[in-house]
């Protein structure tokens, strides 16, 4: 007996290819700079290898790596540092004879502990602050703490605008600032902090907006 | 009786009830804090699963684990010579 309704095949989506120009462009100039290979601390790649994440398409490719310029830690690292200092001048300035050695021995090691992990979780804090732009979306890794994880993405199609800001004296000397990407999505904005090379991220987010 | 001599003893030196009290204090203190290593184990963990650093989050971990064992130590150490 024939079929009376056969239903459509759904058609297999299919990653929105980038035409030859745009990638001429993309891979031409500045851009190829910044470098394809990902180091540990890299802060920008673009088109990096050895790199995936976890519901990546297979016909999804990474085009820019980024997080923010690792003059950003300096605070924080400084401050380490301070901390670190504070036993050897407590020491040499006030008297602790009346606390026991095993008590000094033991609170010394603590305090160096709680130093370490402030300075261990402000770094991993850095380390997995990553944007990602493939040929398909932006993909936004937020840890405001160690106890928390956020992480946002949207399609391409859905970018409404992009800007680039750089203020301030160490970010126009270093060449850091923010990246802005509106969306139509759920999420209105989607930030990039204190990446290096704002403007040119923005071009190249708004060359592959353009091309979609 | 000799359980009543060390109470005595005690109550007798006002100052080894206030060391008693902070390795108490050291000894909870640090047991609660071996947690921490153990999150940031799993978080570095997940962030490698989800990002695919499996290059990169190496020297992290070694880092953590590293980390983990010297909280255990510090543990066992007030422990023992508190």
């Amino acid at each position: 007996m024939p079929d009376v309704f056969v239903a459509k095949k759904e058609k297999s989506k299919s990653a929105k290819i980038i035409s030859p120009k745009l990638e001429n462009k993309l891979e031409s100039g500045k851009a190829k700079a910044w470098g394809q290979e990902l180091r540990f601390l890299s802060t920008i790649a673009f088109r990096p290898t050895h790199l995936s994440f976890e519901d990546q398409d297979s016909d999804e490719k990474i085009i820019i790596f980024t997080r923010p310029h690792l003059i950003t830690n300096l605070k924080w690292f400084l401050l380490v540092i301070l901390l670190a200092l504070v036993p050897l001048f407590a020491f040499k300035l006030l008297d602790f004879s009346f606390i026991p050695f095993n008590f000094r021995f033991v609170g010394l090691l603590i305090w160096y502990l709680l130093t370490f992990t402030f300075g261990f979780e402000r770094f991993l804090v850095w380390f997995f602050n990553v944007e990602i732009v493939t040929n398909k979306r932006i993909l936004d890794v937020n840890i405001p703490n160690i106890l928390f994880r956020d992480i946002t993405q949207t399609p391409l199609e859905k970018i409404q605008d992009v800007t680039a800001e750089t203020a301030g004296f160490m970010r126009s000397l270093l060449a850091f600032g923010d990246v802005r990407v509106q969306t139509a999505g759920s999420v209105p904005e989607i930030k990039f902090e204190a990446v290096p090379h704002p403007n040119k991220i923005s071009q190249v987010l708004n060359d592959l907006w353009r091309e979609i | 009786m000799e359980n009543f001599t060390f109470v005595s003893h005690f109550l007798e030196n006002p100052n080894l009830v206030l060391w008693l009290v902070v390795k108490i204090l050291f000894v909870i203190g640090l047991a609660l804090y071996l947690v921490f290593p153990i999150l940031v184990l799993r978080q570095i963990k997940a962030f490698g699963r989800i990002l695919g650093f499996y290059v990169f989050d190496l020297p992290l971990r070694i880092i953590a684990w590293t980390y983990l064992v010297v909280a255990v130590l510090a543990f066992l150490l007030a422990l023992i010579i508190l």
